[in-house]
């Protein structure tokens, strides 16, 4: 669509400074699924839920249900970063998963993609050898895109690595730094109009 | 009584949390805004609340007693960083009969927070600068 178009540019010609994973905050969609990062899948058939824990994409957690309920309807659906996710097998080795209930906070990838409330993924993981998980994720927002597409990538297991600690907030300088379109911190205390800058800024 | 001290203290460091600002990356004009419009001396309080349905856009101005209901948004895409926006409502004066109120302005700090819609806003025979930010 034109508007998603232009904030593509827009973030493109910014070199993603305003990336919102660069603030530490959950990515949203199938990028969760990209963090250059470990992340480890438990299964839990007693609880029929599966639990993937990442340490990148700042450490959090998805839960996907898998005792056949139905989405929460109206407000019941709160919009969140990871949205509501219900999974399937099918054809036993596929793990089919549905999720709506995305909020707005994120993008769909490094380089500002964005999406909107409307998004709902269909992600499919399989096993095609012992060491890889393939990834699909068919994205449909008609808020954002005039058609559904898919992204697919590989997935390395390894199965003698520990899932070590990474704390995105920690030191995170980065934040400190950025400045706005109109010259203005983002996070720090914005000079009002009139305000002389302060002894040692800009 | 030590229960009572804790819901106080609770409460206390609950009202002491600073705001947080909503992300918000979707639709750029999506969301709440507020500000003001007319002569810096007599200002005239502005909120907007912009809807994106995928479509069209969808909104009010001033909920309330003052409400003017959105009628059409055009957004003029050419230059990504400073988008040309133009709102028109409909709403009614305080004799009750309509009024038209036209924003027409520039979209600006679109991937920020801190959003700026700024312009000249008409409403009815009367015409002034006006400026809202993302809430």
């Amino acid at each position: 669509m034109p508007w998603s178009a232009a904030v593509y540019d827009y973030n493109s010609a910014n070199e993603s400074k305003y990336d919102p994973e660069g603030y530490c905050l959950p990515p949203g969609g199938p990028r969760l699924m990209a963090t250059p990062y470990h992340m480890e899948i438990i299964q839990q058939p007693e609880n029929k839920r599966i639990l993937m824990i990442f340490e990148g994409a700042t450490h959090i957690w998805r839960e996907i249900y898998m005792d056949g309920r139905q989405f929460p309807e109206g407000d019941a659906l709160n919009p969140t970063y990871l949205g509501y996710s219900i999974g399937r097998w099918q054809d036993k080795d596929t793990l089919v998963v549905e999720t709506r209930g995305f909020n707005e906070n994120s993008w769909l990838d490094y380089f500002g993609h964005p999406h909107t409330d409307l998004m709902r993924v269909t992600e499919k993981w399989t096993r095609p050898s012992k060491q890889t998980l393939h990834y699909e994720a068919l994205i449909n927002d008609p808020g954002a895109y005039t058609a559904p597409f898919t992204v697919a990538w590989d997935i390395r297991w390894d199965a003698d690595t520990e899932l070590p600690e990474y704390i995105c907030q920690e030191n995170n300088q980065y934040l400190n730094r950025l400045e706005d379109d109109l010259g203005q911190p983002i996070f720090g205390k914005r000079q009002q109009p009139g305000q002389k800058p302060a002894a040692g800024t800009k | 009584m030590q229960s009572q001290f804790l819901r106080a203290a609770v409460l206390a460091a609950l009202l002491l949390v600073p705001g947080v600002v909503d992300a918000q990356f979707g639709h750029p004009l999506k969301g709440q805004w507020s500000g003001e419009w007319g002569p810096k001396d007599k200002p005239k309080r502005l909120l907007l609340d912009m809807q994106w349905d995928g479509k069209a856009f969808t909104g009010s101005i001033n909920p309330g007693d003052e409400n003017a209901v959105v009628k059409t948004v055009t957004v003029d895409y050419a230059n990504p960083s400073a988008w040309k926006v133009k709102i028109e409502a409909e709403g009614k004066d305080p004799s009750g009969k309509p009024l038209r109120i036209v924003a027409e302005g520039t979209l600006e700090n679109i991937g920020a927070y801190y959003k700026v819609f700024h312009g000249t806003w008409t409403e009815g025979s009367s015409k002034g600068d006006f400026t809202v930010t993302r809430n």
